[in-house]
């Protein structure tokens, strides 16, 4: 493009001078030889530019990295700033005896239950044309047992991502050799805390928020990595493929629904769930698209989630916010 | 020293990261934004309803037919074909196999039951599963008569569309609209109403007069609309349980374009007076009328806000067609629409957040919908002449009606009944028996 629209611009320039006919086939030759020259020269700098492209898929991926760029930044300033926020010592001290009970956890199992929500009442509404009274259904009494892991499924899509298949090794501890910044595990905290918060206040029963959020050992976190913007994005695709958005649902762009994920070792989304239990029950829209956005890890087209073995210790446990405004 | 210094660091150090590791690696919580998804319909299954008899095993059948036409016409839901269904759900079964259904790629499924009780009537249950979560998502039981199997199975219909969507369905619900035949010099035009799938039709007036723009009650026992009865065109009022007519008001002139208000206690409408038409509300148990607008221009079409504090009509005073907006006592007229081309027949969304409306640009019919401000202005479909939208009683999908053009001599130029998603997709035609123009979609009829 930029070549075509220099020719114009030289011929004409060229040609205004010239103003009298004589010279205009002698000149007007020389003018077209230097022409070509010029035109050639540009293929030769143009050439260069037109073999790069054999690279263009990384750049994508490094377009994206500089868009997300400003969480990495931050990362290095952080090795001090953990300490003066004082509050994470606590909590680190009792982080060892956290370790055997992996925190989050053990007050989600209990959520999944809520799976009772038959309001017989409609039914009996319903059955005005008929005198007899509706009766509720009395549920087998689904266990509340999360999800499992699906195994057998067949992909609808078989892996339409060429993703490089991360090799799932047993560099679990790995994080701590890559001698990353401790600040740039520090950065990541630091950056979630701050999203933390905001969805709190919506969501008065998030103990095991609550929890995690308090103990942001970040200054002790400094195995290794966090995930590249690449990393971050390629899994931000993946579950975007899986998520069916409630679109048409009323103010469905203000629908955020966050969902705290336990991730197996494979990549396989061992438990999903909603944490703002408390809307649930009254919200029947948001529990629409809660349900949706759970859905999101069960389609076998996330499971597993593509996401670096490495670096397990980063990702077994996510928050994954879900909020349509990208689409709708 | 020097060296025996930094063994202690190191080992302090070593310590640390030991005891420090795991409650780090717990906490590090990798926060992702999801802001982008896809927009498919949900695959579910739908298997007929198991029964023991040949009549609970035909209903069963029956059943399980409606709802998945139900579902599958909203666009919404994507339906799996039964020949793929590897688990052949019986009465036995208490709880899916979700194995096998996740094999199929469900990711909801119904199950339940038809079993004739004592006294003849049919019990009617089913089950609605979230296959990927192993859970129920929810279930009802009904009892009925055997001849009432069609609207069991509309109501379960909404049941699962709520329960998926979150919102309220619109399937247990009918349809009243103008129903036309014959030549277009000799138009017949009756008054008819039908399920909203378009089962059950039936006509509610016999042609011999021209009748127009019906609009339900909230109760959807009654109609409004515009009969040619004795000479000039009057509003008048339908009782579908009935058949009783009357004429609402005593109105010097025509009167034309009514609709209910929210609270079903009064009518709105426009009356023609010497060349110009002005908005009256008009009180059902009074019956008395109360003027709206005084303007020297043509003000019609006028629609409550579902909350009644609002009227938003259309008017050429200001010298093209547009939507204008005000209080339901006739203050504070603002005009809203400010988009090229001329705006009519606006209906508030029962939902509260839409106004959708008649579009005439470029030559061009177009449905569109905006927001009660006036911004958000989004055509949804364009045509020859589509025209008189009507909302689903959630607000999610409009029904409007399509003329297409006739040739020279005055033939063709059908007219049909289409239905369209919010979102604009999902366009299809609803099935009549003759032509159709003018839907009213009714409330959901509990």
């Amino acid at each position: 493009m930029s070549v075509a629209i220099a020719e114009p611009g030289l011929s004409g320039a060229a040609e205004v001078p010239d103003g009298s006919p004589s010279g205009i086939t002698s000149r007007g030759i020389a003018l077209s030889a230097a022409l070509h020259v010029v035109l050639v020269g540009l293929l030769i700098f143009g050439l260069p530019r037109l073999f790069d492209p054999p690279a263009p898929d990384e750049m994508p991926v490094a377009v994206e990295l500089v868009t997300i760029a400003p969480e990495t930044r931050a990362t290095r300033p952080n090795p001090n700033p953990p300490r003066p926020d004082a509050k994470p010592e606590v909590p680190e001290l009792e982080a060892p005896v956290a370790k055997p009970e992996p925190k989050p956890e053990p007050p989600l199992p209990p959520k999944p239950p809520e799976p009772k929500p038959e309001p017989p009442k409609p039914a009996e509404k319903i059955e005005a044309p008929n005198p007899a009274p509706p009766l509720p259904l009395k549920l087998p009494e689904p266990k509340p047992e999360p999800p499992k892991p699906v195994e057998n499924i067949e992909p609808p899509k078989p892996k339409e991502k060429p993703e490089p298949p991360r090799q799932m090794a047993k560099n679990e501890a790995k994080p701590q050799e890559k001698k990353y910044d401790p600040g740039q595990f520090a950065a990541l905290l630091k950056n979630l805390a701050p999203q933390q918060t905001a969805p709190s206040p919506d969501a008065p029963p998030q103990k095991p928020r609550v929890a995690s959020a308090k103990p942001s050992s970040q200054p002790t976190a400094p195995l290794g990595s966090q995930l590249t913007a690449s990393e971050v994005d390629l899994i931000r695709r993946q579950i975007s493929r899986c998520w069916n958005v409630p679109a048409g649902a009323r103010d469905a762009r203000d629908l955020v629904v966050e969902i705290r994920v336990v991730v197996d070792r494979d990549g396989t989304v061992e438990q999903a769930t909603i944490v703002d239990q408390a809307r649930l029950g009254g919200d029947p829209t948001f529990r629409a698209a809660a349900e949706s956005a759970r859905r999101a890890f069960f389609n076998p087209q996330c499971r597993p989630l593509h996401l670096p073995a490495e670096k397990y210790a980063i990702w077994k446990d996510l928050v994954v916010d879900f909020s349509p405004k990208d689409v709708l | 020293m020097k060296k025996s210094r930094l063994n202690f660091a190191g080992a302090v150090t070593a310590v640390l990261v030991i005891l420090l590791y795991p409650s780090a690696s717990v906490r590090a919580e990798l926060r992702i934004d999801i802001t982008s998804g896809k927009v498919e319909p949900m695959p579910i299954a739908i298997p007929a309803l198991p029964g023991a008899a040949a009549n609970e095993t035909q209903a069963g059948r029956d059943i399980a037919g409606v709802v998945s036409a139900d579902l599958e016409r909203s666009g919404l839901f994507r339906l799996l074909d039964p020949r793929s269904f590897i688990q052949n759900v019986s009465l036995s079964d208490a709880q899916p196999r979700f194995g096998d259904w996740r094999q199929i790629n469900a990711q909801a499924l119904v199950t339940g039951s038809v079993t004739t009780q004592g006294d003849g009537r049919l019990r009617v249950e089913f089950r609605l599963w979230d296959v990927f979560a192993e859970q129920q998502l929810t279930g009802f039981g009904y009892t009925t008569t055997q001849q009432n199997w069609r609207r069991i199975a509309h109501i379960i219909a909404d049941e699962i569309y709520k329960r998926i969507t979150g919102e309220e369905g619109y399937f247990d619900t009918r349809i009243v609209y103008v129903s036309e035949s014959g030549p277009p010099d000799k138009r017949v035009k009756r008054l008819a109403i039908m399920d909203q799938d378009g089962a059950n039709n039936r006509f509610l007036t016999d042609g011999r007069v021209l009748v127009l723009t019906p609009r339900f009650s909230p109760t959807a026992q009654e109609i409004t609309y515009l009969s040619y009865g004795n000479r000039a065109p009057r509003v008048y009022l339908f009782n579908i349980d009935t058949g009783q007519q009357e004429v609402i008001g005593d109105f010097p002139g025509m009167t034309f374009a009514p609709r209910f208000s929210p609270d079903g206690n009064r009518v709105i409408l426009s009356r023609a007076e010497n060349g110009v038409s002005n908005l009256f509300s008009f009180d059902l148990r009074t019956r008395r009328p109360t003027r709206l607008t005084d303007s020297q221009a043509i003000d019609t079409s006028p629609c409550f806000a579902p909350d009644g504090s609002k009227i938003v009509f259309n008017s050429d005073r200001g010298g093209s067609q547009q939507l204008y907006m005000m209080n339901s006592d006739g203050s504070d007229v603002k005009r809203i629409s400010f988009g090229s081309g001329k705006y009519g027949t606006p209906v508030w969304s029962p939902r509260g957040d839409l106004i959708a409306f008649t579009k005439i640009d470029g030559g061009s019919f177009f449905i569109g919908v905006m927001r009660p401000d006036g911004s958000g202005e989004r055509l949804l479909t364009r045509d020859f002449l589509v025209e008189g939208p009507t909302w689903a009683p959630n607000g999610r999908v409009l029904m409007y009606f399509r003329q297409s053009p006739s040739d020279s001599r005055g033939h063709g130029g059908s007219t049909r009944l289409f239905s369209i998603d919010l979102t604009g997709s999902n366009q299809r035609e609803v099935i009549t028996p003759q032509d159709a123009s003018d839907p009213a979609w009714s409330p959901l009829l509990r």
